[in-house]
C-alpha cells in the first residue's frame, strides 16, 4: 500500500478524494496531483495515513477551514488507505506526533475498525487535556472528538468571490501627499521650459466610494443573518472601499406618513399613479448594530450620503413570506426616493431566490430599483449598478 | 516551466539545529518546512498572534545556517518593492545638472536598489542561498500577492527601468531557490492563485503541558514550579474565552519578568502583572475574578 514508485496514473484514493473537495471548493487541479505526487515520490507523506493527510494538507489547504474539510475528507471517505509504518526515529521531532503506543490496524483491516482506530489516538492524545480541563466551567466533555464531523461553515460564495466582485468598485481618486513621480509631466515640464526644473510630484491613487449597506434584520430576514453578516464581512475585508457603513433596519426604516397617495382603490397592487408624488422619507430610524439596539436617526445617516458613496439595501423584500404588502411598497419607494437624491447609484440584494418573487412586495419594489438575487452574478450585477453603469428598471423613479 | 516539479532533497531543516534563539517546532511544522524547501514553493504560516510565525523565520535561516531577507509589509507596500525600488527623482535631477555625474549615459544601475526578494534573487544567482520572511502579507493591499506570482513562480525579475538588468535563480539549480516564508493574520482573503502556489501550514497554541514546559525550559526558565504554575494561569485565562487570549508571546514575557523580579505567578493580589498577559480592558476584570475564586 505503501506506493513508493506510483505507476503510471494517480493513487487510486485520489479519485474519491479530489472530486470530494472539488465539490467543497477546494480547486485541485493537474498542477496540485503532480505536487503531491513529487513530494510522495520524496518521501514525504509515506509513514502513515496521518502523514499523508497532512501533506495533503500542507499542499492544498489555503486556511484553517480547508485543512479541516481535507481532514473530515481523509477520515470519512472509504477508499483512503490505512496504514501505519513505525519508524525508529520519529520521537525526535516533538511531542505532538508521539502516537507510538497505537497499534494501527493493518492496512487491510475494514474502515468500521480503522475509524476506532483513529478515535483510539484520539483518546490517547486527550487525557492530560480532559483531566485539567474538568476543573473549568462549561459542559462535561466525553474527551473524543469525532474526526468524520464537518463543523465549518460553507456558504454558497467564498470570501475571495465576494471580494473579487467588489473590487469593481472603485472611483480612484488621488489624496494625501504628494509621492509618486509623474514621469510625463516631469518631462514635458521639462522640455517645455529648457532648463532645470523640480520633478512633479502627484499623490498616490486611492479607492474613494463610500458604500452605505441598509440591511434589513429579524422575521423573514433571520434565516440569512449569518450569510448576510459573512457576505459584509467579506465585502469590508475587500479593503478596496474607502469607508463601509452598515445600517440595520427591520422591514422598512420607517413609514410613509402620507396614506393618501395610495388612492381609492384598495385592490391596486403597484403605486404607479402616485409615483412622482411620493416624497422622499425623512423620519426613519436605522440601528447602528445588527441587533437593533442603537438607534440613528435615518436622516443622520442619509446626510452622510454624498455623490461618491454607493447605497446597497439587503433584505427580502417580502418575498419570504409572499405577500403583496402595499403599504411596505410605499415606504421603500419613498425610502428610495429619499436615498437615490443624493448617492451615486443604488442597488438592492435579495437573499430569498428571484423564482420565488413573482406577486411579491419584492417583485413591485424590483419595478423601480434594480433587485438581484445574492449569488455571484448578482453580486457582480449589483456593483455594476453602484458604480453607476445604468439598469433598466420598469418603472424608475 | 521546467523547474516546476523538480524536488531538492538536500537541505532539511531541523528546529533542533537552530543556535540562535531557542525555537521548539512540532513535527509537522519541521515536515512543513522541508516539504516548501523540497518543493520550492513559498510556506503560508497562519496562526494566533503570537503563535512564532516570524521567529520561524529566524529558526529557520538559523538552523540552515543562510541568510535572512526580511520583508515587513505595510498597507503601502507595493509588490515591485519587495524585488526593488527605483530612484527616479534622483535619475531626474542627475539629468538634469549633467556636469554634476559624468558617464552617466549607461549608468541606470546606481538608481536600482534592491528589495529583499531581489537580493535573494541575485544571490541564489552568485551561487548562495537565502531565507526570505514576508512579515504579514495580508497588510498590504488586495492585489499584492497577485503581483507577486510570476517572481515567485520563476524566481527571476527584470528591471525595466534599467534595460537589460535582471536577475533569476538558475532553474537548473533548484537548490538555490531561496526559502520564502510568508505569514499571514487572515485581515484579508489572499488570492486563490497565490494560496495554490503555497505550502500551508497553520501554527496551533501547544494543546499538551509537556510542550509549553519544554518551551519556557528552551527560553531559560530553570525553575521548574514556576514554569508549571505559570503555565497553569495560562490555561486557565485562555479557558475563559477573553477577547484576547494571551498566547505564546505573551507567556514567555511575563514569565521572563517573574524570573528576573522573583515574584511568584499568583500573588496575594491574585494574577501578578496581569497587563502582561491581558491586553484588552474588558478581559481584565474577567480575568481577575477568576483568579480571585481559587
Amino acid at each position: 500500500m505503501t506506493t513508493a514508485d506510483p505507476p503510471v496514473g494517480a493513487p487510486s484514493f485520489l479519485t474519491e478524494v479530489v472530486p470530494y473537495l472539488r465539490r467543497r471548493r477546494i480547486q485541485i487541479g493537474v498542477d496540485d496531483i503532480e505536487d503531491l505526487r513529487a513530494s510522495l515520490r520524496a518521501g514525504f507523506g509515506m509513514r502513515s495515513t496521518h502523514e499523508l493527510r497532512d501533506l495533503c494538507v500542507a499542499l492544498w489547504a489555503a486556511s484553517p477551514a480547508e485543512a479541516e474539510i481535507i481532514r473530515v475528507a481523509f477520515a470519512t471517505l472509504p477508499g483512503v488507505p490505512r496504514w501505519q509504518i513505525d519508524a525508529p526515529g520519529t520521537g525526535a521531532g516533538g511531542a505532538a506526533a508521539a502516537t507510538d503506543g497505537t497499534t494501527v490496524a493493518d492496512e487491510q483491516a475494514g474502515n468500521a475498525a480503522d475509524d476506532k482506530g483513529d478515535s483510539e489516538e484520539e483518546d490517547l492524545a486527550a487525557p492530560g487535556k480532559v483531566r485539567t480541563s474538568s476543573s473549568g466551567s462549561g459542559p462535561l466533555r466525553t474527551g473524543t472528538t469525532d474526526p468524520g464531523l464537518l463543523l465549518v461553515p460553507q456558504y454558497p460564495l467564498a470570501t475571495r468571490e465576494v471580494a473579487q466582485a467588489w473590487r469593481h468598485l472603485r472611483r480612484p481618486v488621488r489624496t494625501g501627499p504628494a509621492v509618486e513621480l509623474d514621469i510625463a509631466a516631469s518631462i514635458s515640464e521639462r522640455a517645455r521650459r529648457g532648463v532645470a526644473v523640480p520633478p512633479v510630484v502627484v499623490p498616490r491613487r486611492r479607492n474613494a466610494v463610500r458604500l452605505l449597506l441598509l440591511i434589513d434584520r429579524n422575521g423573514s430576514m433571520t434565516p440569512f443573518h449569518e450569510y448576510v453578516d459573512y457576505v459584509v464581512a467579506a465585502i469590508r475585508d475587500a479593503g478596496r472601499i474607502d469607508d463601509v457603513l452598515p445600517a440595520y433596519f427591520h422591514d422598512v426604516p420607517g413609514s410613509y406618513a402620507d396614506k393618501s397617495v395610495l388612492g381609492e382603490d384598495p385592490f391596486r397592487a403597484d403605486v404607479d399613479p402616485a409615483l412622482s408624488r411620493i416624497g422622499p422619507l425623512r423620519d426613519g430610524r436605522v440601528y447602528a448594530d445588527p441587533r437593533l439596539t442603537e438607534p440613528l436617526s435615518l436622516a443622520r445617516v442619509l446626510e452622510m450620503v454624498t455623490p461618491v458613496t454607493a447605497v446597497l439595501i439587503i433584505s427580502d423584500g417580502g418575498a419570504a413570506r409572499g405577500k403583496l404588502d402595499i403599504a411596505r411598497l410605499l415606504d421603500t419607494v419613498a425610502l428610495l426616493k429619499s436615498v437615490r437624491a443624493s448617492a451615486a447609484g443604488v442597488g438592492w440584494l435579495n437573499p430569498v431566490p428571484a423564482t420565488r418573487w413573482a406577486g411579491t412586495t419584492a417583485a413591485a419594489i424590483a419595478r423601480h430599483v434594480p433587485m438581484y438575487s445574492f449569488t455571484r452574478r448578482g453580486l457582480y450585477s449589483v456593483v455594476d449598478v453602484l458604480r453607476g453603469r445604468p439598469a433598466f428598471v420598469e418603472r424608475p423613479l | 516551466m521546467a523547474s516546476r516539479h523538480q524536488v531538492d532533497l538536500s537541505t532539511r531543516f531541523r528546529a533542533s539545529d537552530s543556535d540562535g534563539e531557542p525555537y521548539l517546532a512540532g513535527k509537522e511544522l519541521e515536515d512543513a518546512v522541508n516539504l516548501a524547501i523540497a518543493l520550492g514553493r513559498p510556506l503560508l504560516v497562519q496562526g494566533d498572534p503570537g503563535a512564532g510565525k516570524t521567529r520561524l523565520a529566524y529558526a529557520v535561516a538559523d538552523a540552515l545556517q543562510l541568510p535572512l531577507e526580511e520583508a515587513y509589509i505595510k498597507s503601502t507596500s507595493r509588490a515591485q518593492d519587495l524585488l526593488y525600488t527605483y530612484d527616479a527623482i534622483r535619475r531626474l535631477y542627475d539629468a538634469q545638472t549633467p556636469s554634476a555625474s559624468p558617464g552617466l549615459s549607461g549608468d541606470y544601475v546606481q538608481y536600482v536598489q534592491l528589495g529583499p526578494l531581489g537580493r535573494a534573487i541575485k544571490r541564489a544567482e552568485s551561487g548562495e542561498r537565502s531565507v526570505v520572511l514576508i512579515d504579514e502579507i495580508d497588510k498590504a493591499d488586495i492585489d499584492f500577492p497577485n503581483d507577486l506570482l510570476h517572481e515567485l513562480d520563476q524566481l527571476r525579475f527584470d528591471i525595466p527601468e534599467a534595460p537589460g538588468l535582471g536577475y533569476s535563480v538558475p532553474s537548473d539549480k533548484p537548490a538555490l531557490r531561496p526559502v520564502v516564508i510568508v505569514t499571514n493574520n487572515e485581515e484579508k482573503a489572499l488570492p486563490a492563485a497565490f494560496l495554490r502556489r503555497c505550502v500551508f501550514h497553520y501554527i496551533e497554541f501547544p494543546s499538551d503541558f509537556g510542550q509549553l514546559d519544554q518551551i519556557l525550559a528552551l527560553h531559560d526558565i530553570e525553575d521548574a514550579t514556576l514554569r508549571s504554575e505559570a503555565i497553569s494561569v495560562l490555561r486557565r485565562l485562555r479557558e475563559l474565552d477573553l477577547a484576547k487570549p494571551p498566547g505564546l508571546a505573551e507567556l514567555l514575557d511575563w514569565v521572563a519578568y517573574l524570573k528576573a523580579t522573583e515574584t511568584p505567578p499568583i500573588g496575594k493580589d491574585g494574577i501578578s502583572f496581569l497587563g502582561a498577559l491581558v491586553k484588552q480592558h474588558v478581559d481584565e476584570p474577567r480575568a481577575r475574578g477568576r483568579m480571585g475564586d481559587s
